[in-house]
This record gives structure tokens, sequence and C-alpha cells, in this order.
């Protein structure tokens, strides 16, 4: 019975990935994993999981990758800039 | 061949002046996607600057009107990845990687910052790192995401669901303080 119960789990964590964290503390997982408003009844979590159901770690990575994004080019990249306009004239 | 070559000067030309804009304008990111993968902002812009000069080479194969970013993105994870095996016969840069991936300390003030993001990044598995990147961080679609990784789709939805599980595991486990500063805030 464990067993099952074990195997339920797992599948949950690969399906239902993002949402693991919220997952695992909660004592009725195995009757209502998929509860449409499960995030909304924890009323603990921070405003932006709440609403998108997705933790907010999950933002961080989009933060992670916008933020190099809007960097400006560093110097380093003027010889490619100059190479690539160079070969304009091949 | 050559006469051809000569009445599509001006077209060829055309193509190849629209090719270095849409190169130009992926390069901010290939840079997020490349720091992403590896982790170190100079190693980062090394690879992308080598990535472009290989995508400027190979612009004969690019189709107009396709995704040049993920056109791009799949050369940089395929020269990231031969780099990285490249590195890996050599253990003395392996050694010096591993160091300088220790030395990455989360930021000390509380709360997720993007340096326990990359941290946790790091320990993950380089595919399921790229996986995650791909679909969650660049808004890849799984398809798209694993035509750049050359898998299938069901293999790169596993390795995105085990990679963002493992994150979340990593995040929540390791700076476990910092999160529940984080929840109470």
């Amino acid at each position: 019975m464990f067993l099952g119960d074990r195997q339920v789990c797992e599948e949950l964590d690969q399906t239902q990935a993002t949402r693991a964290w919220e997952i695992e503390p909660r004592t009725n997982v195995l009757t209502q994993p998929k509860g449409p408003n499960g995030a909304g009844r924890r009323p603990g979590l921070p405003p932006d999981t709440r609403k998108s159901g997705a933790p907010g770690w999950a933002k961080g990575l989009k933060n992670m990758y916008d933020s190099v994004v809007n960097e400006p080019l560093p110097d380093s990249f003027e010889d490619l800039l100059k190479k690539l306009d160079e070969s304009k004239d091949d | 061949m050559t006469e051809a070559g000569t009445r599509d000067n001006t077209t060829q030309d055309g193509e190849a002046a629209e090719f270095r804009r849409e190169l130009l304008e992926v390069l901010p990111h290939l840079r997020a996607f490349a720091r992403g993968l590896c982790g170190r902002p100079d190693y980062a812009d090394d690879l992308v600057q080598e990535a472009a000069i290989k995508a400027w080479g190979a612009r004969d194969r690019f189709t107009p009107g396709t995704s040049m970013r993920a056109w791009t993105f799949a050369i940089l994870r395929n020269h990231y990845l031969s780099e990285l095996r490249k590195n890996r016969r050599q253990t003395d840069m392996d050694d010096e990687a591993a160091e300088r991936l220790l030395v990455m300390e989360p930021d000390q003030e509380g709360g997720l910052h993007l340096s326990d993001m990359q941290a946790a990044l790091s320990k993950l598995p380089a595919e399921r790192r790229e996986a995650v990147l791909l679909v969650g961080a660049g808004g890849f679609t799984y398809e798209e995401a694993a035509e750049i990784s050359q898998c299938a789709v069901g293999t790169m939805k596993s390795r995105v669901a085990r990679g963002r599980a493992e994150l979340a595991r990593l995040l929540n486990v390791d700076p476990g303080e910092k999160l529940v500063s984080l929840i109470k805030r």
C-alpha cells in the first residue's frame, strides 16, 4: 500500500513538478493532489506563488535570464561586431 | 554557378545584412543562455562570441524567416558541450572549473537572489540545466527546446520537470532560512 502511494508521489513529482514544493508539506496530498485552488488555500505563500501557481523561484529563473538580456553588450564584443561589419565588404 | 552567383549578388548582400541584423539582435539572449549554462560571465561571453562567429560562417545554412534565436541557441549549446567534453579530458582545467563553481556563494542578505539561482542551476546535470533554461527562462516551447537539444519532445518534457523539481529542492532545502523569511515577509 505504501509502495503504491509512493508511486503516485513520484508520478506527481514529474507531472506537477512546478508545484512539487507546495505539494510536499501537505498531508492530504494523495487524496487531493490537483486541487485547482490548492495554492490559494495556503495563505502563507508569497503573492507570486498564489497568483500563478508557480513558485517564486520560477520567476527568479526568468528574472535571471532577463537581467542578462537587458545588460548592454560588454566592450569585449567590439571585435566581434567589427568582424561582422567588415565581412559586409567581402 | 558563378553566373548565378553574380546575378544574385544583390539578393545575397541583402540576405547577409538581414542575417547580421538578426544575429546582433539575439546576442543578448545568447549571453543570458550561456551564462545560465556555465555560470561564469567571462567564459559565457567567450562562448557567445565563438558561437556567433560559427553562426556567421554557417549563415548559408540558415533558413530566412525561421527563428534566429533557436538556430543560434543550438549552435551555442553544441559549442558549449563540445568545449565541456574537451575540458573534461584535461583534469587540471576541470578542477579549476569545479573550484570556481564552489566559490559562487549565495548572497548573504536573504531572500532568493540571482546567485542562489545560478548556484542551484550549476548543480543540475547539464541537460536538465539546459532544459529549464530553454523552457523556463528562454520561453521556448517544448518542441522548440527539443529541436535545439536534439532530443525527443517527451525527453525534453521530462528533463524540464526533473530540472524544476531539483531546483525547487535545492532552493528550498539549501537556503531554508531564507525561504522562511521570504514567506513570512
